[in-house]
């Protein structure tokens, strides 16, 4: 497998003709956080979208020799509260003047219904760190800098949402 | 359900979700970003892609077995980072039992004897690597020339002293207080591992420290981990760290059963480029262990049957293994009885009465 350091690098000079093999590397773990965070699947095409191109964009300030997913992942997070700010603004405004209107791509993704019942006895902030941990493979330290969150905290979080998790499914058995 | 169940349940759900691609909308926007002035640094090839395994403390890839002598070598040879001597971190105040000590401890020492094959190529996989397509019957075995058992014979041994030396780590001896635990191998070598740890909840405790081997130019590696203990089970999950990576252990240990899983991370790859399985099982008189070693399209797989005299035991006297290897270019299965002699293991493959003896 190409290494995705080798492949930033030569993003930074334009050279887009390996994005695919980086997007294809990293596409359905972005995917993963921007549904942890907005917890359902409306809007998150629009997000992972934008995240890759702010990811090109802001290449000059990735510190080279860290993680690019470790990046990738933080920008991907930051869009999706930013989508939950205004999404939350714009709810608020519909609300008072009567109307409201769909925010975003609606895309069926086959088979999510599954990991979303899996992710369902966790809060917001207990699905980003199992999701960033399981499914996006990320370092508890990693995901304690992105989250900007103590160590032990992301720890103890990942604890009892796993123990959440097991509950629910001991009980579905 | 154990904790690792639920993580691969979640793992396949994500798996199996039919995620649309929509890479040529996303590349459109991206190629009309204008790329940065600055030129690149030189990239820096992965070491482990062009080392040569020369000497004996480099042939050891795979094994506390060969790794443990061999750390013993590098270590005094000052290897590593930190190897001016890390400041072993302030203890804090903690209810970690000496048993979990003990376990965090044995496995400190085990990724410390890892570490020196961290940018080696597995010489492990060696014969897989090179193996042309071979054409074999149903009786397999007798097809094999005999330089191709001797090369199964002496792959063979390697996973034989690392089993051994995986299984009577037990009887390391721990010294053990709060914050720091001190063993030695063999009455002579020492390893000192400090630890900070802080208990999460009545299972569950995250610690940090370093492994320092004491001997002359002693090297250290910091690591990170927790552990979880639950109804007789205990999950330890450590990382050590490299430069430009690190080495991660996955432990369950149950009444009977024992399972290793080493994982070797680049820094920045999700995936790992070498896995290391090391499973263990004893039932009153029977016992099996089985040790895999995957990398890039390699794998190679051991799996004894034997008699243990005591759960630290090791192989015994005479003892059976079924070994498969499987290339880029060819798979080879055999089946091996294999008798202790001085020095070394004699191997006789079914279907052939000369034997093969391999001298440590």
């Amino acid at each position: 497998m190409d290494n995705l350091s080798d492949i930033v690098e030569e993003l930074r000079l334009g050279n887009y003709e390996r994005f695919a093999l980086f997007y294809e590397e990293t596409h359905r773990k972005v995917f993963y956080i921007v549904l942890a965070v907005l917890g359902e699947e409306e809007a998150t095409k629009d997000i992972v979208q934008d995240t890759y191109v702010r990811f090109i964009s802001s290449l000059s300030r990735f510190e080279r020799g860290s993680n690019p997913y470790a990046y990738l992942a933080t920008i991907a997070r930051n869009l999706s509260y930013d989508h939950l700010e205004k999404r939350k603004r714009e709810t608020s405004f519909d609300e008072a003047i009567g109307t409201e209107e769909e925010i975003g791509s609606k895309v069926e993704y086959r088979g999510l219904d599954e990991v979303k019942r899996l992710l369902e006895p966790l809060n917001e902030a207990e699905r980003e760190i199992v999701v960033l941990h399981v499914l996006d493979g990320l370092k508890f330290r990693e995901i304690a800098a992105i989250t900007n969150k103590k160590l032990s905290t992301v720890l103890v979080a990942y604890n009892r949402a796993i123990k959440k998790m097991r509950r629910k499914e001991e009980e579905n058995l | 359900m154990r904790k690792k169940d639920i993580e691969n349940k979640l793992l396949e759900a994500a798996s199996r979700v039919d995620l649309p691609s929509d890479l040529e909308e996303t590349y459109r926007l991206v190629k009309q970003i204008p790329p940065e002035v600055a030129p690149p640094p030189k990239k820096k090839p992965f070491p482990w892609k062009w080392a040569v395994p020369s000497a004996a403390a480099l042939s050891c890839v795979l094994a506390l077995a060969i790794v443990l002598p061999s750390v013993l070598r590098n270590a005094s040879q000052g290897e590593g980072p930190g190897s001016s001597a890390l400041v072993p971190p302030t203890p804090l105040p903690g209810e970690m039992t000496e048993a979990e000590a003990g376990a965090i401890s044995r496995q400190a020492v085990a990724l410390f004897a890892l570490a020196p094959s961290f940018e080696e190529l597995s010489p492990s996989l060696a014969f897989a690597r090179r193996m042309e397509r071979f054409e074999r019957d149903e009786e397999g075995d007798s097809f094999l020339t005999l330089q191709e058992k001797e090369e199964v014979a002496n792959e063979i041994e390697d996973f034989i002293y690392m089993v051994e030396e995986i299984q009577t780590s037990g009887a390391w001896h721990v010294a053990f207080d709060p914050s720091s635990s001190l063993i030695t191998v063999e009455g002579a070598e020492t390893f000192l591992i400090s630890y900070f740890e802080e208990v999460i909840d009545a299972s569950t405790q995250l610690f940090s420290g370093t492994v320092s081997y004491e001997g002359e130019g002693g090297s250290s590696y910091a690591f990170e981990g927790i552990i979880e203990t639950e109804g007789g089970e205990t999950n330890i999950k450590m990382d050590l760290e490299m430069p430009g990576g690190f080495i991660r252990v996955e432990q369950e240990i149950e009444a009977a059963e024992n399972e290793y899983h080493f994982s070797f991370y680049e820094e920045g790859d999700a995936r790992p480029y070498r896995e290391i399985e090391y499973e263990s099982e004893i039932e009153g008189r029977e016992g099996e262990s089985q040790i895999e070693v995957r990398e890039g399209n390699s794998t190679v797989e051991c799996e004894f049957e034997y008699q243990p005299t005591s759960p630290e035991a090791a192989l015994g006297d005479e003892f059976m293994c079924e070994y498969a290897s499987e290339g880029p270019d060819g798979e080879l299965e055999a089946e091996v009885f294999i008798a202790k002699i001085e020095g070394g293991h004699s191997y006789r493959f079914a279907g052939d009465g000369n034997p093969i003896e391999i001298v440590r």
